[in-house]
This record gives C-alpha cells, sequence and structure tokens, in this order.
C-alpha cells in the first residue's frame, strides 16, 4: 500500500518518501554488513596471526606433513608445515614452516630446527607426545638477523632451550650403557646429563657432557669423572650389600664426579676431561707405576687395588704380559696423595688367598678377589719400577734364603713320611726345608735339604740329623709326654738336627749326612760298644736304651744273634764315654712281679732297658758281657756275702733273709754243690747288718710257718702265701754270742730254733 | 509485517548468506583429532577425505547436503528475488520455492550432524571433536536462506505489493 501511494504523490512530497525508505533498507541490510565485517574480521585476524614463511632443510624428515605437523618453540605451537619436498638433486628434504606471527622472532640467522621423535630406551622415554601428535619440528632461538633460510640439525641439540650451561666433553675408552639423558651425578644430585656420544678417530668415545648453570660451580678441575654401574654388589666380611645410586641410574648406571683433593677451579666450557670407568680408578690419579710379578693370576686391569695399611691407594690400570720375561708387567696407578708410596724399596706383594699347614693368609680375598699390599720405603728416591712379589713376605725371605742357602743330602735306608717341603729344625727352630726327596745312586732313599744362609753356620760337618716324627709319646712313671711338632709336623714330621759334642768345621755344600730314626739315636756317638747276653728278650734296634743311674745314656743300635747269645752294638751319648771303661756292667732290666715287689715296672710302658755300671778300668773295652737281673736294686748292693748249706730246700734266689722278723739281706744265688751233695745258698747280709751274722748264727727255713693250736702242732708250708722265693731266717744263741762270722763263711741249714 | 519489509529482510538475508557462504567453506567446519593426528577439515576437505576413504556414496551425499544444496539454496532465492514484482516464470518460481521449502526443513543437518560430533567425540587423547569457526558461518550461512525464505512469502511472487496475512 505504502509503495503505490508513494508512487502517487505529488513530486513536493518526495524527499520525505526517499528518506523514510532509506532507513527501512539500511535496517535490513543490516544482516550482509555484519556478515561481511564478521568474515573480514575473520580473515583480518587470520592474516595477523601469520608470521614469516621460513623454509628449513633436513637430512631427512619422518613424519613430517604438510599441513599438520606443528612446529614447537617452548612447547607452544609456533606454527605450521605448509609444505615438504625434496630438494632437485634429492639430497635433502625442505620443509616449509609457516611461522605465527608471534613466532617470529624465531626466524633468526642462528634458530636451531630439529625435528623431534619419540625416543623410547630403558634410560628414558623422551617424545611421548610425538608417539600421539606425530614428530614435530621443535626449535631453539638463536641470534643474527632475520632469516627465511635454515638448516635443521640433525638430531636434538645439546641445550633446547637457551638456557646458560656448561658443557664439556668426557673422554672414555668404552663407554657402555651410556645414552644421551644418562645422568650425571655429584654426591648423588643429578646436575646433568649426557647429551650426545660419539667415537674419535683413535676409537676412544667422547661423551658431551651439559651441566646445570645451577651446579656448573661442582665441576672443578680437580674433578675425576666416573661410570656409576646400574647396581653393584659388594660382598665384604660385614655382609653383602647392593648398592642403587639412583632410581634413574638403575637401568643405565650414570656418572659421577668428585674431588678428591681439596682446591681446584671451575672449568672452563667445552674442556675435554677424562672419564675413568670405576670410582676406584677416578681416584687414581696419581703417579703410574710399573710392577712386574711372575705370576699374574687374580691381577685384573681396572679391578685389582693397591692397598696400603689395608686401604686401598690405588688401582691396577693396565695388565701386561711379557712373552720374553715370562712375567706380568701391572701398570698401577695411584691416588694422588700417596704417590710418595712409589719409593725406591718399597715392597709391592699380590695377596691371594692362601691356605696351608703354616696359617691362612689372605682369606678376605676369596671374597674381594687379590690386591697388591704395598709396604713402601720408608725412605728412598721415588721411583716407577718396582719387582713385585706373590708370596708373603715371610714365604719371601724363606724363598730367598733358601735360594742363597746351603744344600745337603741326607740318606737313610729308609724315608716315610717325609715329604718336600717339610721343615728342618735346629733346636726348635725352623731353618731349612726339604727340596726333594729321591733315590740316590746307591739305591738309598735321599733327601736334598736346604738350610737358610743365615743359619747355615749351625750347620757343622760333625751334625747329626734325626727324624723328628709327626708325634711322640714318651712314656716312664709318672710321665707321660706327648711331643706334636707343630701343625706341620703333625701330618708329614720333619728334620732336626744338632752337633752333640764339640763344634766341627762347617759342613761343606753338598755333603752328605746320614739320617738316624730318631734323636736319641743321633746323639749316640761314641764308638760301638759290644754287650753280650744270654737272653735278648724285649731288645730293639734303635730302641732300647742304655741308662746310667736311670739317665738315658746310649741307644741300642744293633741287634745280633750269634753263637746262640745276643749280642747288642750300643752307642753311648757324649759325655758317658767312661761307661766303656773295662769291667762295666750292663745289665738288662725287664719288668718283676713277685709277692716281694714289682721291680722294672717302668719298662712295662717303655720297654726294656739296659743299666750300666761303670768299671773302673784303666782303658777303654768294646766287649762286655751283660746280666740279665730281676732287680737292679740287689746287683748295687754292696753286701756281706755268707753262704748256707743245706741238703735240699725251697728257698730260691731273691728270698728274704730275716732276723728276728726283719729282712736283713737276700738270698741272691742257689747252687748245687760241684758233687752234688747238698744245695749252696748264697746270702748277701746287708752291709749295716753284718754284725748280726756270728759264728754260732743259727740258719734255718721260715718258709713254713709253724703253729700250735692248744696240743696240736703243725706247720704251713708258705712259698704260695708269701713269696715263691721262700724265706731265710737266722738268729743268734740267746747266751753269750760268739765272734762276729768271716766274709764268706758257710752256715748248716738247720731246723728252726724252740723259743 | 509489510511486503516490502519482508522483501527487504530476505534481500539483505540472501545477501548475508552469499557474503558468509565463502568464509563457510573457506574455514575449517571442525578439527578431528584422531591419535594425535590434528586434521582441520572443512566442508569441502571433509568431502575430500570421505571420497579418498573410498567413500563416495556418502561424499555425494555431503557434497549435495553441504555444498549444492546450500549453494543452490541461495541461487534460487536470489533468482525468485532478482525477479520480484516482474510478471515472468511465476509458476516456475513458486515450485522453485516450495521445493526450497521443501529441503529447507533439512538444511540444518549438518550443523546438528557437527553439534551431535563435537558432544559425542570427545574421547580424550584418543580422538576428538572441535568445532571450528567454519561451522558457525556454515550454519549462519543456512539460518540466512532458512529466514529468507521463510520472510519471502510465495504469495509475494503473484501479489508483489500485497500482504497475504493482512489483507486477510
Amino acid at each position: 500500500m505504502t509503495e503505490n501511494s508513494s508512487a502517487q504523490v505529488p513530486p513536493s512530497d518526495h524527499g520525505r518518501v526517499v528518506k523514510a525508505r532509506r532507513f527501512r533498507v539500511s535496517l535490513a541490510w543490516l544482516f550482509p554488513v555484519l556478515a561481511a565485517a564478521a568474515t573480514g574480521w575473520l580473515f583480518w585476524t587470520h592474516w595477523k596471526e601469520r608470521g614469516p614463511e621460513i623454509e628449513i632443510e633436513f637430512p631427512d624428515a619422518p613424519g613430517i606433513q604438510a599441513g599438520k605437523t606443528a612446529l614447537f618453540y617452548r612447547g607452544v605451537d609456533s606454527g605450521k608445515v605448509t609444505e615438504v619436498k625434496l630438494d632437485p638433486k634429492l639430497g635433502h628434504v625442505i620443509v616449509s614452516v609457516q611461522l605465527k606471527a608471534f613466532a617470529a622472532e624465531l626466524a633468526r640467522e642462528h634458530t636451531d630446527f630439529w625435528i623431534d621423535q619419540p625416543e623410547i630406551s630403558l634410560q628414558q622415554m623422551t617424545g611421548l607426545d610425538a608417539i600421539i601428535q606425530g614428530n614435530s619440528i621443535q626449535a631453539r632461538l638463536g641470534h643474527g638477523p632475520f632469516a627465511t633460510q635454515f638448516k635443521g640439525l640433525a638430531g636434538p641439540p645439546l641445550l633446547e632451550l637457551d638456557k646458560p650451561a656448561l658443557v664439556f666433553t668426557l673422554h672414555a675408552d668404552k663407554a657402555p650403557f651410556v645414552a644421551r639423558g644418562t645422568p650425571v651425578l655429584h654426591h648423588g644430585v643429578q646436575v646433568g646429563s649426557v647429551r650426545d656420544k660419539g667415537l674419535e678417530k683413535d676409537g676412544r668415545v667422547w661423551l658431551r657432557v651439559v651441566v646445570d648453570a645451577e651446579h656448573a660451580h661442582a665441576v672443578l678441575d680437580t674433578s675425576r669423572f666416573w661410570f656409576v654401574p646400574a647396581a653393584s654388589l659388594h660382598l665384604s666380611g660385614r655382609g653383602a650389600s647392593i648398592d642403587l645410586p639412583s632410581l634413574a641410574a638403575l637401568v643405565d648406571g650414570g656418572i659421577a664426579f668428585d674431588s678428591f683433593v681439596p682446591g681446584g677451579n671451575p672449568v672452563p666450557d667445552h674442556a675435554e676431561l677424562p672419564l675413568a670407568p670405576n670410582e676406584a680408578a677416578a681416584r687414581a690419579d696419581g703417579p703410574e707405576i710399573q710392577i712386574t710379578f711372575d705370576t699374574g693370576e687374580g691381577v685384573t686391569a681396572g679391578e685389582t687395588r693397591i692397598c696400603w695399611l689395608g686401604q686401598p691407594v690405588g688401582l691396577v690400570k693396565t695388565v701386561h704380559l711379557d712373552p720374553a720375561t715370562a712375567s706380568v708387567e701391572a701398570t698401577v696407578q695411584l691416588d694422588s696423595p700417596f704417590a710418595s708410596l712409589a719409593r725406591a724399596g718399597s715392597i709391592f706383594t699380590l695377596v691371594r688367598p692362601s691356605i696351608s699347614l703354616q696359617g691362612v693368609s689372605g682369606l678376605e680375598t676369596i671374597v674381594t678377589g687379590p690386591y697388591i699390599a704395598c709396604k713402601p720405603a720408608l725412605d728412598g728416591a721415588a721411583a716407577t719400577q718396582f719387582a713385585g712379589r706373590t708370596v708373603t713376605d715371610e714365604e719371601w725371605n724363606k724363598s730367598i734364603a733358601e735360594r742363597d742357602g746351603l744344600r745337603i743330602v741326607l740318606t737313610a735306608p729308609e724315608l716315610p713320611t717325609i715329604e718336600r717341603g717339610a721343615p728342618v729344625y735346629h733346636r726348635g727352630l725352623v731353618v731349612g726345608t726339604v727340596l726333594e726327596k729321591f733315590l740316590g745312586a746307591n739305591g738309598q732313599p735321599s733327601l736334598r735339604v736346604v738350610v737358610r744362609a743365615e743359619y747355615r753356620d749351625a750347620l757343622r760337618a760333625n751334625s747329626r740329623f734325626w727324624r723328628v716324627p709327626a708325634t711322640s709319646v714318651a712314656a716312664g712313671p709318672g710321665v707321660l709326654d706327648v711331643r706334636v711338632s707343630g701343625l706341620l709336623g703333625l701330618l708329614q714330621g720333619g728334620i732336626a738336627f744338632d752337633v752333640f759334642g764339640e763344634n766341627g768345621s762347617p759342613a761343606q755344600e753338598a755333603a752328605t749326612f746320614p739320617l738316624f730314626d730318631s734323636e736319641t739315636l743321633a746323639s749316640a756317638v761314641s764308638v760301638p760298644v759290644r754287650i753280650a747276653f744270654a737272653d735278648g728278650h724285649g731288645l730293639l734296634a734303635g730302641r732300647t736304651q742304655l741308662r746310667y743311674l736311670g739317665v738315658p745314656v746310649g741307644v741300642v743300635e744293633d741287634v745280633q744273634t750269634k753263637d746262640s747269645q745276643v749280642t747288642v752294638v750300643a752307642r753311648l751319648q757324649t759325655g758317658f764315654e767312661f761307661l766303656r771303661r773295662a769291667g762295666s756292667a750292663f745289665t738288662l732290666v725287664k719288668p718283676e712281679v713277685s709277692l716281694q715287689g714289682v721291680s722294672g715296672l717302668e719298662t712295662l710302658v717303655s720297654g726294656v732297658y739296659i743299666d750300666c755300671q761303670p768299671g773302673t778300668g784303666p782303658s777303654f773295652a768294646e766287649n762286655f758281657t751283660g746280666r740279665a737281673s730281676t732287680d737292679t736294686a740287689l746287683l748295687e748292693r754292696k753286701g756281706f756275702p755268707i753262704h748256707v748249706t743245706t741238703a735240699q730246700t725251697a728257698i730260691r734266689p731273691g728270698a728274704l733273709v730275716t732276723y728276728r722278723e726283719t729282712r736283713v739281706g737276700e738270698v741272691v744265688g742257689k747252687t748245687l754243690a760241684p758233687d752234688g751233695s747238698h744245695v749252696i745258698l748264697d746270702v748277701l747280709i746287708d752291709e749295716e747288718q753284718r754284725g748280726l751274722v756270728r759264728q754260732n748264727s743259727v740258719f734255718w727255713d721260715a718258709s713254713a710257718i709253724d703253729g700250735s693250736l692248744g696240743f696240736i702242732k703243725f706247720r704251713i708250708h708258705t712259698p704260695l702265701l708269701i713269696a715263691a722265693e721262700g724265706r731265710l731266717a737266722f738268729s743268734n744263741p740267746p747266751r753269750g754270742s760268739a765272734a762276729p762270722a768271716e766274709r764268706g763263711a758257710t752256715f748248716e741249714l738247720q731246723r728252726p730254733p724252740r723259743f | 509485517m509489510t511486503a516490502a519489509v519482508r522483501l527487504d529482510l530476505a534481500r539483505a538475508l540472501v545477501v548475508a548468506g552469499i557474503v558468509l557462504y565463502v568464509p563457510a567453506n573457506i574455514l575449517p567446519v571442525m578439527t578431528i583429532t584422531v591419535t594425535g593426528d590434528v586434521e582441520p577439515l572443512t566442508v569441502l576437505g571433509g568431502v575430500q577425505e570421505l571420497y579418498d576413504s573410498g567413500l563416495w556414496p556418502v561424499a555425494g551425499v555431503v557434497f549435495l547436503a553441504s555444498i549444492v544444496v546450500p549453494f543452490l539454496k541461495l541461487a534460487c532465492l536470489s533468482w525468485i528475488l532478482l525477479l520480484h514484482g516482474t510478471p515472468h516464470l511465476r509458476p516456475q518460481r513458486t515450485a522453485v520455492y516450495r521445493i526450497l521449502h521443501q529441503v529447507g526443513t533439512w538444511s540444518m543437518i549438518d550443523v546438528f550432524l557437527l553439534a551431535i560430533l563435537a558432544a559425542v567425540g570427545q574421547l580424550g587423547i584418543l580422538a576428538s571433536v572441535q568445532p571450528e569457526p567454519g561451522g558457525l558461518f556454515f550454519a549462519a550461512v543456512l539460518l540466512c536462506t532458512l529466514f529468507a525464505a521463510e520472510f519471502y512469502k510465495p504469495t509475494l511472487i503473484w501479489n508483489p505489493d500485497g500482504d497475504p496475512q493482512t489483507a486477510q
């Protein structure tokens, strides 16, 4: 309607209508204006967000997609890949990136770009987001003028952000288990990490390490770096402990550093530092010395420690086998504070577990492994070459002494139990060793023995050697003597020597000595004495002793049987030569048990012995006739001899002679008269009782006991009751004694008198 | 509401629709992130994606519904509005208008689908659907055509000056 009417309005009304139309139109047309504004704003903001477009050249670009892959800086999406293409020569990938406006500053000449790829190792997982989001391009802001062409890095740079930090390079022979991200620890705190590793031309490994700026002061030029194993097991006498340095290092281990000496200056950036395989090696930064061993058993490069006073002071760096000298040369590096241990004269001994009869040593090395013990010289010039020892000092000294010692040969009819290494004693000291057991030229078992240099004076030409049995038991009345010749001797025995008598001239090298079975034999050095016995019962060659006043003075060397009698060859010890004088008496003493008493009881245990009574002859004799006696006391007694005769009697030698029921003598012999008419009893009256024997003394047989019971008289023979020998009694007539009897007087055995 | 107002509103909305049609097709409608793979999709890109995936019937449907139909709606509306007031082709215009009206019922299905996707497709880090400004523009285009068609009554084709509701 309005439209219609407006068409018909007069021209004067025209302006108002137009005005009204215009107002209405502008209201409706607000929609397209708004739409255009919104669109325009959108495009304008989009254009405003666009930064410069850059091109980055990568050696390869895995996972980079145009339109999708983003460029991140500090984790912020800062641009988008718009194009991925290869250069005309197909040598590189050129990635075009549309930076966002706020990241325009990234387009600086020295900005680094790299492709962030997921890296999953046992050590760590990086770029996890890349697994989900795909690879991305990372940037690190650089300096310089704006640029559009960049060369991308092949891998992540050492420092992903431009934080200040200390970067230096470690050099090691090998670097197993070290990867990018391996922690660098100082006193257990991670202060940095390994960022890169590679090989040098000489095959060594370099590791680029970045230490946080806040910890950079901990790295000094005195710092020593070493590998920390992922886990280490310590075994010691105190038990076992497992050392896990850190959870991060659990899988890969890490690198630790510390300064072992005070002081030090901060290291400059990009310093080149050594990396030791372990802490001990890191500590060992002192002078290197060479120690030569005759065996390298147990010496391990990088593991074997040098210990001084039981504490580690160095480490074996390398072990070099020298075929020319058949020796092992260990290059040892001492800890710098202990450099002074390497002096001329210092002794280095390889300590290994040793279990022998002499003792147990180095037992701890079963667990800890062998080490080299250092015994430093007190003074002396610094030295670098040493001859190491592989035996204990004691053995070393022994071997040195034996090298310079006196070698002799011992021969014996037989050589049981003594083996190589058996000790040689001199007055209780071990002065030498049995070197060898062999059969001599004449078929005699022989021992080659060395007497150490310092004891060679003890060995004389007249020294006597004897075997020390492993164990000896000597028993006598009231004495039981068990001798065990040391632990070593217990098992194999040994050899002893000594000089009996005057020292002779020093023994000569390679001299031959006889080896006696026992000390007794060896010590009996006199001219042999031959003693004939009717009965050799119990005599043992080499065992039966000669005794004088109960003291052993010699030994039976041999027992021979000849002409129905036994001849004993005996030797006397030094100082008892007087027993060889003519007139000496030798009596075989055996145990006797009778009702009168027990005699020679000690011989039950010790065996028979030969009792000696020195003679008074002017010269020495060689042959003697021995006596067999049941009672040595009888032989020794000085008595007053008389004889008693009778037709027959049960009294035998050994019977007691009593006077008023008191023993005053003994029957020592019983012989038949030459014509067989009667029996003669030899009676020995004690010297002090001789006055009792008068010419009219009456002797009777007291073997029987007479008694009366009322009017019945009886007589009991008592041999079985009292003494097998019987008993001889005498008395003097009550009235008036006659003159004392003469020596050797003869009496008639009479009937017992009645009192 | 007079016929002139309706005509003006319809014309303005069609022009606005044409203006908005450009960013609606250039800007991504949504960003689909599947296992980290960020994929900003425009409407045409979506069709392309579907076609590349071998789902060409679906691609065809989407192409028709999201690109051809809005374009045709705008074109048809422009044609009807341009011929407004002239006696030419009135039955054809009416027929086209009726089709437009019928199709218009379904025209927001894309936007509806996008809204559903954005709401449902939130599977955290694995997958997510993020509506983008393009969707807004797309919805705006559709709204413009809808309202334009609604303001312009088919009676106006036959009676350019009349207001059928006020007339009766």
